[in-house]
């Protein structure tokens, strides 16, 4: 089996095992890395890591389809574990809807949530949101189940009407888009941990995704917890983007006050250690391994 | 059944080349084997240049991928000459088979390559080595690896065949030759090669049997220019003529 239809059906299994899968956002392909040799089970590649680590803005709609697609690409090229994406509303209209679905099955994404927010969007847990009529994203999604070439490509309908209209209007809103095809739900931003059980009452035999999101709206709930809860996917979006900011920010102001990053380099990755972890010793052996000298077993008559 | 299988079917066939969104419709909606993606044409589009040297793997790759949503038919994805030294290669035919290449095309010219009519190739050395790079980091065993030979001027018919030999026991599937005259091609079909020979081909060519496949360089993109000069001359003309007015 590829790698793609590897990762797709891992995806799946994992996500129907009924245990919950945790999900790390990593806003590049290296935070991917760190991710899937620190055991994350699938990454996502999402709007407001990607806004961050590409144009160092804030996830408010300006990051486009080119930029979410080509760093869910460097993610899944980087890794072997399933990488999931954020498709936003999907970029447009539903021919904007087929083509990402078409490219990010394409690059081997193991599936993509498409939301109901009015372009341009807005980070789910920021104020002053707007959502489309619901007709809009159900649309949307039997146009994204059309262009799927694979079952195991897993789409999944979110809901930001929660902010707008209450919960009672996001649950009815998300069995809409459930009837329409979608295989998972995620309804953004609840905001306690009756609200996350009321949406499991009203899912019973859906997967469900939670967002845990530092500083957001819902409280911040252990992945046991959430499991007990009925929740099968939990994402943590902001969490490395946060320390990687946190981090640079103390070492920038550490070295402006000391001239040097020497007391400093107790709080970094060794040159050895990050070469190691990045394959060089790996690369090096292949670029000996064909050397004009290794060759030589092919040139024979 | 791949591409080889289809020309083995049906020798001799014709494989045209696009290098932009236009002519890759036009093809994917003809009844041809397979579609050359071609590095030149492709310069040509993106970089309005006409150095294929010029344009990167991450360049190409991205437009290969736009490409290949739309391919009905295999995609021959042109890897050049490997953008650098094996190691480089390794990582170019990884990333054309991730963006959808059904086919690598590698070519012995050194690095950069030109689109010139006697181009400097590199040793054989080298070229086996970015080969078997480009063989290894292949994920799908279906992808396969052709080689294009560009410097029979230089090496000759033996320096070819001793080339196709090496290539053969290195694993290539398939040898295009290009840079050619019709004798050079008979003597090389006559000296019954191990893998299956393509030849590039140009409205002069002449079609000689033993060819599995004539791969085009570029005729529909000329006949596009030539179109559209004689439209912008009238269109230039017909300006002209109404500010007389």
């Amino acid at each position: 089996m590829l790698k793609n239809d590897r990762m797709r059906h891992q995806f799946k299994t994992e996500v129907m095992s009924g245990r919950i899968v945790r999900m790390m956002v990593a806003p590049d392909a290296l935070a991917a890395k760190i991710a899937e040799d620190s055991g994350a089970q699938a990454i996502f590649s999402a709007g407001y890591a990607t806004s961050a680590s590409t144009l160092a803005m804030p996830d408010r709609g300006i990051s486009d389809f080119g930029n979410a697609l080509n760093r869910c690409r460097e993610i899944i090229n980087a890794t072997n574990i399933p990488v999931f994406a954020d498709a936003d509303t999907g970029y447009g209209d539903l021919d904007n809807v087929r083509r990402t679905v078409e490219s990010y099955e394409a690059i081997g994404a193991a599936g993509i949530f498409i939301e109901d927010q009015v372009w341009p969007k807005r980070c789910g847990h920021m104020d002053g949101k707007k959502v489309e009529p619901t007709e809009v994203l159900e649309a949307k999604i039997t146009a994204a189940k059309a262009a799927r070439k694979h079952d195991d490509f897993l789409i999944m309908s979110r809901t930001d009407a929660r902010a707008v209209y209450g919960l009672d209007n996001a649950i009815e809103r998300s069995r809409r888009y459930k009837a329409a095809g979608a295989d998972l739900i995620f309804i953004e931003a609840p905001r306690s941990i009756d609200e996350l059980k009321q949406i499991h009452e009203a899912f019973p035999d859906t997967p469900l995704m939670a967002n845990m999101i530092e500083g957001g709206k819902t409280p911040l709930t252990k992945s046991e917890d959430l499991e007990k809860l009925g929740f099968n996917i939990v994402v943590h979006p902001t969490a490395m983007t946060y320390t990687q900011a946190y981090a640079e920010e103390q070492l920038i102001q550490t070295l402006q006050c000391e001239g040097t990053t020497k007391h400093f380099e107790d709080r970094m990755i060794t040159f050895s250690k990050f070469n190691a972890f990045v394959g060089l010793d790996k690369v090096n052996a292949r670029d000996a391994q064909y050397s004009p000298e290794n060759m030589a077993q092919y040139m024979t008559d | 059944m791949t591409l080889l299988d289809t020309l083995q079917t049906t020798p001799g066939q014709l494989i045209p080349a696009a290098g932009d969104g236009n002519t890759f419709n036009l093809l994917t909606n003809s009844d041809t084997p397979a579609i050359l993606l071609d590095a030149t044409l492709a310069t040509k589009t993106l970089l309005a240049e006409e150095n294929p040297g010029l344009l990167t793997i991450s360049e190409y790759a991205k437009f290969l991928r736009d490409m290949q949503l739309k391919k009905t038919t295999p995609l021959i994805a042109d890897m050049q000459s490997g953008f650098g030294n094996p190691l480089n290669t390794f990582y170019a035919a990884q990333e054309l088979e991730r963006s959808g290449g059904d086919i690598l095309m590698l070519n012995d010219q050194t690095y950069p390559a030109h689109n010139l009519e006697r181009p400097t190739t590199t040793t054989p050395a080298d070229l086996l080595g970015k080969a078997r790079a480009a063989k290894d980091s292949l994920e799908n065993p279906a992808t396969q690896l052709w080689i294009k030979l560009e410097g029979i001027w230089d090496y000759g018919i033996e320096g070819a065949q001793q080339r196709m030999h090496y290539l053969a026991n290195a694993g290539a599937d398939a040898i295009i030759i290009d840079h050619y005259t019709t004798s050079d091609l008979q003597a090389l079909v006559s000296s019954e090669p191990e893998l299956p020979l393509l030849a590039t081909w140009n409205p002069d060519t002449t079609k000689i049997s033993g060819i599995a496949g004539w791969l085009d360089t570029g005729c529909l993109a000329d006949k596009a220019l030539q179109a559209q000069q004689t439209a912008l001359q009238n269109l230039l003309k017909e300006d002209t003529s109404y500010a007389e007015k």
